[in-house]
């Protein structure tokens, strides 16, 4: 399939989901897991880190459309995300030995990577989110505490769905 | 030409960040206070549609405890009727005539989503401007307890600000017992609590006193319940910061009314020429 098409649907599925199922799942009154990143997560290494910025910054204001919260606030925090990708990519895997293959994406490497992969991405996301939305920095410790627990369970789903569909042929 | 075009390519990446950032933040504040009411309108139509079919579903599964209560309201509205029939014939007149000029009207609405785990929450309910819904209507529960206001109208669906709003401070409420007024907002921090401000430090409140509406702005009748005062925090030496208990459980409600005053049309143009 062409790639284009395939991460186009990947990205109209997990706006889906993440509107109309993950949205809608509250642990405690304020944890909402947030997956659609995960887009963000799986996009090729080698892809142009302008073009990943673009793509983040489409599918954080697609979010912000459809779920109602601070609009502007999820484009604002997938952009940050998608600029701090090279360098996180860099911290987890030193030896760059994802840069074999043209099209290597966080799909190939292996889980302990990923984890750390995905928890540091998604934790600069949520720490983004969270702090645009409050907007002040009253409660500083509570909030730092709310985004922690929320990255643990956001990057628990993002893993098992790396797990459910994460499985290529080629992986 | 080409030193610019070299400058631009070197430090692409992080010039279309800040652009990108730039032109996000200019959404947030463009937005903050009643962030997404221009879209609201369309999104909350499509909107409407999918949400209507998964309450359907999840309400099927409430229906028992629905039933329980709509029988405890019956109950309660059987026994107003009791005692207004009780009275004889000439003052029966006067409150049939009381009813019919009565300043408020209520529409019956069902919540159709409705959110408490963001800082700004809001409730999608199932009647529009089609059903004669507007901006600024109160929303009460159907136990009769104030949880929100109409922000926003499509033709079937309308979008109401939940009390649990940190960027709403609109509504105003009263302590029952002194008469005291001030602002009711919410702090973000317990969905089961907000705040009552502006209460100054000479009035006698005490924990457990009740706090109600105030008809002062027109959307909501007088004396409507909100909650209960649980804790009185002293605030800059003039006001109190008083946590209010908030009566309704807003994870849930699902039927609700809308009020629609009369006379506000009338109250505003009043104010308009002063």
């Amino acid at each position: 399939m062409n790639d284009f098409v395939k991460y186009l649907l990947w990205a109209v599925c997990l706006v889906l989901l993440q509107e109309f199922l993950f949205n809608n799942i509250q642990f405690i009154h304020f944890l909402s897991p947030y997956i659609y990143i995960f887009l963000i997560i799986i996009l090729p290494f080698n892809m142009h880190p302008s073009l990943v910025m673009f793509v983040a910054f489409g599918l954080g204001l697609s979010v912000d459309v459809v779920s109602d919260g601070v609009l502007g606030s999820h484009a604002a925090a997938c952009t940050v995300m998608a600029y701090c990708r090279n360098i996180i990519t860099k911290i987890t895997m030193p030896r760059g030995d994802y840069e074999n293959t043209s099209t290597a994406t966080a799909l190939h490497i292996n889980l302990m990577q990923f984890v750390l992969y995905s928890l540091l991405l998604v934790f600069i996301h949520h720490f983004i989110l969270f702090f645009v939305e409050i907007f002040t920095l009253k409660n500083f410790i509570f909030t730092l505490i709310q985004i922690i627990a929320s990255t643990v369970i956001s990057t628990i789903f993002i893993i098992l769905i790396k797990l459910l569909f994460g499985y290529n042929k080629d992986a | 030409m080409t030193p610019i075009l070299r400058f631009l390519l070197r430090y692409q990446k992080i010039i279309l960040f800040l652009i990108l950032e730039i032109f996000a933040f200019v959404l947030i504040l463009n937005n903050s206070n009643y962030q997404k009411t221009q879209f609201a309108a369309l999104v909350d139509n499509l909107k409407g549609i999918v949400y209507e079919k998964y309450e359907g579903v999840r309400q099927y599964f409430s229906l028992q405890s629905e039933n329980e209560k709509l029988i405890a309201e019956n109950l309660e509205l059987r026994n107003k009727l009791n005692y207004y029939e009780s009275f004889d014939t000439v003052r029966s007149i006067v409150v049939k005539d009381l009813i019919q000029h009565t300043v408020y009207t209520c529409k019956t609405a069902k919540v159709i989503r409705n959110s408490t785990n963001k800082r700004q929450n809001f409730m999608i309910l199932n009647i529009g401007s089609n059903q004669g819904v507007r901006p600024e209507m109160g929303v009460i529960s159907n136990e009769g307890k104030m949880i929100g206001m109409i922000v926003n109208t499509s033709a079937n669906y309308s979008s109401a600000i939940s009390v649990l709003n940190t960027g709403f401070t609109k509504f105003s409420g009263k302590l029952k017992r002194t008469g005291d007024y001030g602002t009711i907002s919410w702090n973000g921090l317990n969905i089961s609590t907000v705040q009552l401000h502006d209460i100054i430090q000479q009035s006698d409140v005490v924990v457990g006193d009740t706090v109600t509406t105030n008809q002062h702005s027109g959307v909501f009748p007088e004396n409507i319940l909100i909650g209960t005062v649980e804790k009185i925090n002293v605030k800059d030496g003039i006001f109190y910061e008083i946590d209010v208990k908030l009566s309704q459980n807003m994870k849930l409600t699902q039927n609700v009314y809308v009020i629609e005053n009369h006379n506000k049309e009338e109250i505003e143009a009043l104010l308009k020429d002063e």
